[in-house]
């Protein structure tokens, strides 16, 4: 894909600026000893299969059948969630497949009593079209009972019927837990209660973002 | 097609340009010709990590955008973007659009755990400030997305961009930790 590179920003332009900006990202490196990576770790043989091989679910396309069996439950935050789900279970499906040492029980799905929101002859047909060139029978049979599970998951806790998230803010000497839709609003409820914080509150995390029954973990070097 | 950047040369202290570039084979070639031999065995987060791989994938995902950090002619640090498919999951921006890194990684010789000292600091860091500048290009406000490998959870706390530790991430297979940059004054 052809793209432009962004020009570097007013800010930063100047020499004086970029060299201190250079001495912060040093110091958020030494903070992690220069680990710096993101990303997931695809496991060794999946990159290059997948990268040879092209194993991609058009996520449109199924966010569309989705849309159309359970527009009327599901927003377009739970399509987002599922369809993800399932491109990853798809890729974890061919590791396992391409892997030798994996056994072929291990796909076997450990529960197939699971409601099918959405037909799985639709469901089949879709798969088949995108990546029934490149996965075998069992793959894709898992693949549409994992889907079954995944999307059956979303209809019983749809995103729209979560609680609001917990934010942990840190005043200048208290911790903040706050249970609000934003930080907006998070950060005035606390100003609201404790009067007396008048410092900016930064926030440390956030729960109940990724999932409706998320624990909160903090670092005990953060309190 | 390309920008200068700042790295920090540790042997002598001395600060050096870069260029910050779009991926090209060459790149590619370095990752796979010099970094893998000696991540191999390694057991860092990326040791089977495929960039060849991952440049062909990107040309099949509408969105998938690669660069790379050069310095002395050789490749530094490559990262993925992922500019289009992935939206914001905090609430209060919740499906707005975001940059998603969907990989990053420096030359082994720049991590301590492998060569120490490193040869050049800051490759990482100039590789997410770019990602925030694309971000911006591209109208999303600045907003960026990561799962961080466990070991760097430190450099992504403390880079001063507004990046919210979300958690680790139930729906990732290895619970990696979900970083969001949350923008508080946008409307």
């Amino acid at each position: 894909m052809t793209q432009s590179i962004p020009a570097q920003p007013k800010a930063t332009s100047d020499k004086a600026d970029r060299h201190q900006r250079l001495l912060e990202l040093i110091e958020a490196e030494d903070a992690a000893n220069g680990e710096v990576g993101c990303g997931r770790d695809l496991g060794k043989g999946l990159s290059g299969y997948l990268g040879t091989r092209g194993v991609v679910l058009d996520d449109e396309q199924l966010k569309n059948l989705l849309r159309e069996h359970l527009g009327h439950i599901l927003m377009e935050p739970d399509f987002d969630s599922i369809t993800t789900q399932i491109q990853r279970r798809l890729e974890s499906l061919v590791m396992q497949s391409v892997d030798s040492s994996s056994s072929s029980a291990s796909l076997l799905l450990a529960s197939t009593n699971v409601t099918e929101h959405i037909p799985t002859k639709e469901l089949r047909e879709l798969f088949e079209s995108q990546i029934a060139d490149c996965c075998s029978e069992d793959t894709l049979e898992h693949l549409i009972q994992w889907s079954h599970q995944i999307i059956h998951k979303a209809v019983l806790q749809p995103r729209h019927t979560w609680s609001k998230p917990i934010w942990v803010l840190r005043g200048k000497t208290q911790i903040y837990i706050v249970q609000e839709t934003g930080i907006e609003e998070a950060i005035a409820k606390v100003k609201t209660q404790h009067s007396q914080e008048t410092e900016k509150l930064e926030v440390i995390t956030v729960g109940g973002i990724l999932a409706p029954d998320q624990v909160i973990s903090l670092d005990t070097t953060l309190l | 097609m390309s920008r200068i950047i700042q790295l920090l040369q540790v042997q002598d202290q001395q600060i050096v340009d870069a260029i910050l570039t779009e991926v090209t084979d060459k790149h590619l070639e370095d990752a796979k010709t010099l970094w893998e031999p000696i991540l191999a065995g390694s057991g860092q987060d990326d040791e089977y990590w495929n960039w060849v791989g991952k440049s062909r994938r990107s040309k099949l995902l509408p969105g998938d955008e690669l660069y790379a950090i050069e310095c002395e002619g050789v490749t530094q640090g490559l990262m993925m973007l992922d500019v289009l498919k992935k939206r914001c999951l905090i609430e209060s921006q919740l499906r707005r659009r975001l940059v998603y890194i969907s990989a990053l990684a420096t030359a082994p010789w720049n991590r301590p755990v492998i060569t120490n000292p490193p040869t050049y600091k800051g490759v990482g860091g100039n590789l997410v400030d770019f990602a925030v500048a694309r971000s911006h290009e591209l109208g999303y406000q600045g907003r960026i997305g990561l799962h961080a490998l466990p070991g760097a959870l430190g450099f992504y706390r403390k880079l001063r961009i507004g990046l919210l530790n979300c958690g680790p991430d139930p729906e990732e297979p290895d619970n990696l930790v979900y970083f969001e940059t949350l923008r508080i004054d946008d409307p």
